[in-house]
């Protein structure tokens, strides 16, 4: 594309030039940002003063950004079709200003659409409109792994390193709790158990996972007796498992808490521990490691800050952390399945006007995929039953969409997901018993590219 | 009223309050810059027939407002031109297209917006064919190029919606 812009070099002897400081066009902002634009400055103006019986205009005359604007205001149909008739058109209509301001018509209805800076807008429309059309050609079908595979479990963690899928630890009732650490080749289609080289993890579930290169970094967990977890690594390399001392505002020890990863730092939200008299305390703070000092730093935040709660998910899309859903109390008193963003920039948390529903709250299974949230199972939001459905949080336009996908699995929740190329890989969960199934939903390659947030690390 | 001069690429000089040009927003800085003045100022870009017609559409605007409505939402919708706006399009391909460039040089938003929106209806709903008939477009694709450009569009196909 690069190379084709080139080719193009706009001559124009029109008062185009003389426009150039006419500031304040007020129009949209990037407008003619990969265009090579050469305006004839030598043989510009003197003719026009002296020469009123000017030719007359046409069309392909028309200054660049005029002919964007009125590019802009037409619809994909239409663009598809005066991008077939000629070259500079055509390539008028790859500009990023042109989608915009479709998906903009189409789409937009929070203050986030104007704010995010989107690489392709027409990658994301056609993305998305393949992805909210019955056509999506989602499909899920159940993988028979070769190799040992895990016993049945929830609560687990599941980490993508690389082409591999690391689970650990998880439980199969609350009194039989994992040490384990297996290894998914999401090529192969494999499961192989992996034995640190050096230590061990606890027998734990209801921790959380995150992983930075070749390093996963656990936190929290419960050994279903007496021991809360603090942070451990898992060295994919070194396979070693360590117990990290905690320095800095250290997190209390918790479960059912969520975490992800901007850059270097994890954060951890919530989840709950258990107090003095065997008391259950619902937390509602938010933790920052730097993973390279391992020094931990609580974030006192501003704006809406969430409610305690526990059975979320924390996520992170364009260096912001989303929260969704949990609930608060021994009895799920209080279900939530509301979205929040934390902006580190401005520590500042925002509760989200969501346009849409999902009426999904605690232990969803969730992956992204470029901008958007899948969120599979989890419990309902009305009653206490456990669901299979899909939707879709585009964290663009923040509106939900409910996802057709044939071949659903069965109602789950507190399962693992994760996103591997174009393959999201399911794994365990909770359904009255645990679950040892391990379902793929599989991306058709139209919507491959969604998945620049997910690309695969090297790992030597 | 206090009014100002106007000299056009072709040297005749429009007299026009004040307020009816500085819809312009070029011609608002330059007044700003020079402050008062005698003089014509001269806009060598816009010839006579044309800056008639931009005044034209100036002076109606000035004196019917256009109800204050949710600009940014209905800024880029294709259907909503006014009826006396869309009268005042109905000219020649030369002429919009001048009307464009005009709106464009001199800074009249609400011009530039009504002049696009009248060109983009015009290619609403065509072929590429019959676009390049319409706009006297050349077709500078090779058969192979043109037949892969049009399998890449085949996906725009939004019906329905």
């Amino acid at each position: 594309m690069e190379g084709n812009r080139k080719l193009v070099n706009i001559h124009r002897q029109d008062i185009n030039n003389n426009n150039q400081n006419n500031n304040n066009r007020n129009y949209e902002d990037q407008m003619i940002s990969t265009l090579a634009i050469s305006p004839d400055t030598n043989n510009n103006c003197n003719n026009n003063n002296n020469n009123n019986n000017r030719k007359e205009r046409n069309f392909m005359e028309l200054p660049n950004e005029v002919t964007l604007r009125i590019i802009s205001l037409l619809d994909p149909n239409d663009i598809g079709n005066i991008c077939q008739t000629n070259r500079t058109l055509n390539m008028f209509c790859e500009e990023n200003i042109v989608w915009k301001a479709v998906c903009k018509r189409k789409w937009a209805h929070s203050p986030i659409f104007k704010r995010r800076p989107i690489n392709s807008w027409k990658d994301y429309y056609s993305k998305k409109l393949t992805l909210m059309s019955d056509k999506n050609g989602l499909c899920w079908i159940e993988i028979k792994p070769s190799g040992e595979r895990p016993s049945p479990r929830y609560q687990n963690t599941s980490t993508v390193v690389g082409k591999y899928i690391y689970y650990i630890g998880g439980q199969e009732i609350p009194e039989k709790r994992f040490n384990d650490i297996f290894r998914f080749d999401t090529e192969s289609y494999t499961f192989e158990r992996v034995i640190p080289r050096h230590g061990f993890p606890p027998n734990f579930a209801r921790h959380s996972a995150v992983s930075i290169d070749h390093r996963i970094f656990t936190f929290g967990g419960f050994n279903g007796i007496s021991k809360h977890f603090n942070l451990c690594i898992f060295d994919t390399k070194l396979e070693s498992w360590e117990y990290i001392e905690s320095r800095g505002e250290t997190p209390i020890p918790r479960t059912n808490h969520s975490a992800t990863v901007i850059g270097k730092y994890m954060y951890i939200y919530g989840g709950m521990y258990k107090g003095n008299n065997n008391q259950l305390i619902f937390l509602d703070d938010l933790f920052c490691l730097d993973t390279e000092t391992l020094i931990w730093r609580k974030i006192y935040a501003k704006g809406d800050i969430p409610p305690a709660k526990c059975g979320h998910k924390l996520m992170t899309f364009d260096n912001k952390l989303l929260l969704f859903g949990g609930g608060y109390g021994l009895e799920w008193e209080k279900k939530y399945n509301d979205v929040h963003i934390y902006d580190p920039l401005f520590n500042t948390w925002t509760k989200v006007n969501v346009k849409g529903n999902a009426p999904v709250c605690t232990f969803t299974i969730v992956f992204n995929a470029g901008p958007f949230m899948f969120v599979f199972g989890g419990q309902s939001l009305s009653d206490d039953s456990l669901t299979n459905d899909l939707y879709l949080l585009d964290t663009v336009n923040m509106e939900w969409s409910r996802i057709d996908a044939p071949s659903a699995p069965h109602p789950r929740d507190m399962g693992s997901g994760n996103m591997v190329g174009s393959t999201m890989f399911m794994f365990g969960g909770y359904n009255g018993s645990a679950i040892d199934e391990l379902h793929a939903l599989k991306m058709e390659k139209r919507l491959e590219l969604l998945l620049p947030s997910t690309r695969l690390s090297p790992i030597s | 009223m206090s009014t100002i001069k106007l000299e056009s690429a072709d040297e005749k000089v429009f007299e026009v309050e004040r307020d009816i040009a500085c819809m312009a927003v070029t011609i608002k800085n330059m007044l700003e810059d020079i402050g008062e003045t005698d003089t014509a100022i001269p806009l060598p870009n816009v010839t006579s027939n044309i800056l008639e017609k931009v005044l034209e559409y100036c002076k109606h605007h000035k004196e019917h407002p256009t109800p204050q409505q949710d600009e940014k939402k209905d800024e880029k919708r294709l259907d909503d031109i006014p009826p006396w706006d869309r009268e005042f399009c109905k000219v020649d391909q030369p002429t919009l297209f001048e009307l464009i460039l005009a709106a464009n040089y001199l800074d009249i938003k609400p011009l530039l917006d009504v002049t696009c929106k009248t060109v983009a209806n015009m290619i609403r709903g065509k072929t590429p064919e019959e676009i390049r008939k319409i706009f006297n477009i050349k077709n500078d694709f090779t058969p192979e190029e043109e037949e892969q450009i049009r399998k890449e569009n085949e996906w725009c196909e939004d019906k329905g919606n």
